[in-house]
């Protein structure tokens, strides 16, 4: 298993993480251990928020961009990190966690 | 005459021939159409896109900058299948992933986040002079679990990574070795590992160049692992090396470019001997500088056969002067350009364990030894301007400098606490004495963080904690008019010298 893989695991097994997406330039989840309903789901609607969200970066100032984008609910924690054209989610039940 | 049956029976046969033909309802126009599901859904994509101004430019920019590249290639066959297998391998996101995991292990953790950043612990006021340690993360590697942390070392050009040296200070517990480098970013999980034959004994990282990390081994050998390149074995090693120690290197350190501007580094180590190292393209070219002096009491024919293990090796930062612990509890002072020791310090009853001149002061330096002292000097005098001796029975393990304060210090013992001493405040007893790990754990290692007010302090379990020094440990020096003075090498100096000049 390469880096990437090994670290992706690590992640997964963190304590309270439910999910872990990963999502290519394309928009197609390579990597997720979640049903694959809800990883369509997520990954649709993050990838038109992450899309704003970039947009509303660049408006506000051209050379800066989003790098983590942090969303605390209700009921779980989302975390969404992007590099280039890939993005990560990653989703903690911010109950079960520390 | 049979003629004319067949035609009858044929006019028969016509006229008796059942009428088939029917009339048939017309139904009205009907539309049929079908439809076939997305075949395997996960080729079927989605695509969104928006076209805003600053995209559209940045778009114009890249075809610009692609068609002047590219005007005379064309994509060959090979390319084309990479980029498809690109698309679904996730092997060059590990920097997507390392910053993920950091940033999840820091969400889950936060309030230590928080704590590292913000926390100052206001009972300090309500405390006197002492103050306390607040333990931030522990950093644990499961495969060093039976490896000792033996050195620790703070890049001092990335404040948030540290190199921890794994291995074994006993004889009979010789078994590989690890070096391991942390970054605060991430304590889930070290940023780079190396395994090693034999146990690490010492580190270090190159103050400006901090991708070359030098370390030395348990058998002798010295190797310097260049963190750019990636690859498990040091990009230059002393194995085959014909000036290789022939005991234990316990402590290298790196020095300014020589004149040929090729990197360098010293090493100390069990045989006795100090050697210079310098890397040569891609060869350790070797200079024996100077052997370590055997005692009188061993007899004049066997000296030679004797070697005096060298513990611990510190360099000054503006002369040429180091300093040389041994286990025969001497301190030599010696300069790299002669042959002989300049002084000799005769510091402990037993090993001298570590040895640091101060950051401030030029004459001022520090030892520590298994006689449970901490014993501080001026080079000029022959006996120590202070001692301390911390507890009964615990052996002291190492002692740094901190390097906000000429006056403060921290030394770690095998019973495992923590002593932190500010001179400028109290110069009899320790401003904060705490335990910080688990009951029969040793500490052996401690390091001040070049800015931010933590320190590293490394067990004989392969574990590091960290923990946030509280005010009370950073207390800057005031002036007449009781307003903190600024940060500044001269007054820090000066406070310094102040304390020794009562006791001279």
């Amino acid at each position: 298993m390469n880096e990437a893989e090994k670290t992706i695991k690590r992640i997964q097994a963190q304590k309270g993480v439910e999910g872990v997406i990963v999502v290519n330039a394309e928009g197609i989840p390579i990597e997720s251990n979640l049903d694959h309903q809800r990883t369509l789901h997520y990954t649709y609607n993050f990838q038109q928020l992450l899309a704003r969200t970039q947009r509303v970066m660049k408006d506000l100032d051209p050379q800066n961009e989003a790098t983590l984008l942090d969303i605390q609910t209700e009921k779980n924690n989302i975390l969404v990190s992007t590099d280039k054209d890939y993005f990560m989610i990653a989703m903690k039940n911010s109950r079960e966690g520390p | 005459m049979t003629t004319q049956f067949p035609r009858i029976e044929r006019l028969k046969a016509k006229m008796s021939a059942k009428d088939e033909s029917k009339v048939g309802t017309v139904k009205s126009e009907e539309d049929k159409a079908t439809q076939t599901s997305p075949p395997n859904s996960t080729k079927f994509t989605n695509f969104s896109a928006t076209a805003s101004q600053w995209e559209i430019y940045d778009f114009y920019q890249e075809e610009i900058k692609r068609r002047d590249q590219s005007s005379l290639q064309s994509i060959k066959e090979e390319e084309f299948e990479d980029s498809l297998i690109k698309i679904y391998d996730i092997a060059h996101l590990a920097g997507l992933a390392r910053y993920m995991e950091g940033k999840v292990f820091h969400r889950a953790y936060a309030d230590i986040l928080y704590d590292f950043k913000h926390f100052e612990d206001a009972s300090d006021e309500f405390r006197g002079e002492k103050g306390t340690l607040l333990p931030l993360w522990k950093f644990e590697y499961d495969k060093a679990k039976s490896l000792s942390v033996t050195a620790l070392c703070w890049d001092q050009k990335h404040n948030d990574l540290f190199a921890v040296g794994l291995g074994s200070h006993e004889f009979t517990q010789q078994g590989g070795g690890m070096l391991v480098l942390y970054t605060l970013r991430n304590p889930n999980y070290p940023e780079f590992i190396f395994n090693t034959v034999s146990g690490i004994m010492c580190v270090d990282v190159h103050e400006d160049l901090s991708h070359l990390v030098a370390v030395g081994l348990y058998d002798g050998c010295v190797a310097v692992y260049n963190l750019r390149k990636k690859s498990d074995e040091p990009f230059w090693n002393s194995r085959a090396n014909p000036g290789r120690h022939k005991g234990a290197v316990t402590q290298v350190k790196w020095q300014k470019d020589d004149l040929d501007s090729n990197h360098n580094f010293i090493s100390v180590s069990a045989d006795g001997r100090l050697v210079s190292w310098t890397l040569v393209k891609h060869e350790l070219v070797f200079t024996d500088m100077i052997k370590l002096p055997v005692p009188d009491t061993i007899p004049e024919n066997l000296k030679d056969v004797f070697s005096t293990v060298g513990t611990n090796l510190d360099f000054h930062k503006q002369k040429d002067n180091f300093l040389v612990g041994t286990e025969y509890g001497k301190i030599h002072k010696g300069s790299k350009f002669y042959n002989k020791f300049a002084e000799t310090y005769d510091a402990h009853f037993m090993t001298v364990t570590c040895v640091k001149w101060n950051p401030f002061h030029p004459d001022v330096f520090i030892s520590c030894g298994w006689d449970w002292m901490v014993k501080i000097w001026d080079q000029t005098m022959k006996s120590p301007m202070f001692t301390f001796e911390l507890e009964i029975g615990a052996a002291v393990t190492d002692v740094a400098w901190a390097p906000y304060s000429s006056t403060v210090f921290a030394a770690v013992t095998t019973e495992g606490k923590v002593h932190v001493f500010d001179l400028n405040i109290n110069k009899y007893e320790a401003l904060c004495q705490q335990k910080v790990v688990s009951k029969k754990t040793k500490l052996l290692h401690i390091e001040f963080n070049p800015v931010h007010p933590i320190i590293i302090v490394g067990d004989d379990r392969g574990h590091v904690t960290s923990l946030k020094l509280s005010p009370n440990l950073r207390k800057k020096p005031k002036d007449k008019k009781g307003q903190e003075l600024p940060m500044s090498p001269e007054v820090e100096k000066a406070k310094l010298e102040q304390l020794l000049s009562l006791l001279r």
